[in-house]
């Protein structure tokens, strides 16, 4: 009898512990399931959720850089022709116009190069000048005065942005050039360059 | 004896109705409002923009003008471009207090693959200042603490500066370039002041 009324009263016990255990499963995972729909509907709402707060932004902008670029004659590169006729009494002198495409002014500088090597080419001077328009190009102009090859002015002149200038190019020979180099051709280029001038 | 029984029952069930109808009928009774109708009202922390966000363009003679139209600018070597705004904040509360930030924007490439506009991103230098309530900084923290509405002032001030005295080798790649230059975002959060 006492043995009986004993495993009944483990029976009770074993299974008031396993409802007790039952019921604490249900509380925990119910207690996560509830924190786990919190934590995500807080975390798809995506803000503070028990504070003031408040934002604003500048306006977003684009920048964008100017250009600069040079024509002679309105193309990137021009060609002077061929210049007969050339005499140590009759210098030749010939215009082109420089533009300034973009944003910026500059300062244009010029150097000649030489492109042959014959004997008359030591001979023979230039002289770059700034003139009004093509009819002012003439020779004996106020434009330094210096040997073809190797020709260079750090200091041509000043173009504003979108400006058009005229310049006026002679082409001389040295008074004492030997006859022997008559008929010697010179080849040359004339290059035109530019640096932005501070603003 | 059966007759007063049968009165008394009668009685009962008369007062009963009468009980029934729901008005007082005999007895005392009182009632007073505690105290008077009571409004209340939330604080505030707000963010506005005082004045329009303002460009203004300075070269390197330092002739500074303002840019009506910050899209139909040509930025050259040597420009430095300001960008300036003002904001307010609103706040309210006896116990707010408050953190202020601003986050600063960024200079991109507007196509990555351009590389003119990655260019241009490098050439150009961002420096940016901020003020909040009078000190210099990205960040601060404002106990407000009244139940006086208040404002406090957030500046923002961008410089975008190209040197003249770059390499012409890299200012030209710049040529014609394009760069984006992200929002600066202003926010105000309030803090448990308790911490």
């Amino acid at each position: 009898m006492v043995h009986a009324n004993t495993k009944y009263t483990a029976r009770r016990d074993s299974r008031r512990l396993a409802k007790a255990s039952s019921r604490a499963r249900s509380l925990l995972t119910a207690t996560l399931l509830s924190g786990g729909a919190l934590a995500l509907g807080l975390a798809s709402a995506g803000g503070t959720y028990a504070l003031l707060n408040a934002s604003v932004q500048t306006p977003a902008v684009t920048v964008t850089a100017g250009t600069f670029e040079l024509r002679v004659n309105g193309a990137a590169s021009s060609a002077l022709g061929t210049w007969a006729a050339v005499t140590p009494a009759t210098p030749v002198a010939r215009s082109f116009t420089v533009t300034s495409v973009g944003d910026v002014p500059s300062v244009l500088n010029a150097r000649i190069a030489t492109t042959t090597s014959t004997a008359i080419t030591a001979n023979t001077q230039a002289r770059l000048t700034p003139v009004a328009n093509a009819a002012a190009c003439a020779v004996g102009l106020g434009g330094p005065l210096a040997d073809l090859s190797g020709y260079t002015l750090g200091s041509l002149d000043r173009l504003a942005a979108g400006q058009t200038k005229t310049y006026c190019l002679e082409v001389r020979l040295r008074p004492a050039t030997p006859t022997t180099q008559s008929g010697q051709g010179v080849g040359f280029t004339l290059t035109i360059g530019a640096d932005q001038e501070a603003r | 004896m059966k007759k007063i029984t049968k009165g008394t029952i009668a009685a009962g069930a008369a007062v009963a109705l009468l009980l029934g109808t729901g008005g007082s009928l005999a007895y005392w009774n009182s009632t007073v409002d505690v105290g008077t109708p009571a409004v209340i009202s939330a604080g505030n922390l707000a963010l506005t923009q005082t004045a329009a966000p303002a460009w203004t363009i300075v070269h390197t003679s330092g002739t500074s003008t303002p840019v009506a139209d910050i899209a139909a600018v040509r930025v050259v070597p040597g420009d430095r471009l300001v960008f300036s705004a003002d904001y307010s904040i609103a706040a309210q509360g006896q116990n707010l207090e408050f953190t202020a930030t601003v986050a600063p924007g960024s200079i991109t490439p507007v196509d990555a693959a351009d590389p003119a506009d990655v260019a241009l991103a490098g050439d150009l230098a961002q420096t940016a200042a901020f003020t909040i309530n009078g000190v210099a900084g990205p960040t601060a923290t404002i106990a407000h603490n009244s139940n006086t509405a208040g404002t406090y002032a957030v500046t923002i001030d961008v410089d975008l500066n190209w040197a003249f005295a770059g390499a012409p080798a890299d200012d030209n790649a710049s040529k014609t370039g394009q760069v984006n230059l992200s929002q600066f975002a202003v926010a105000v959060t309030q803090v448990d002041g308790s911490l």
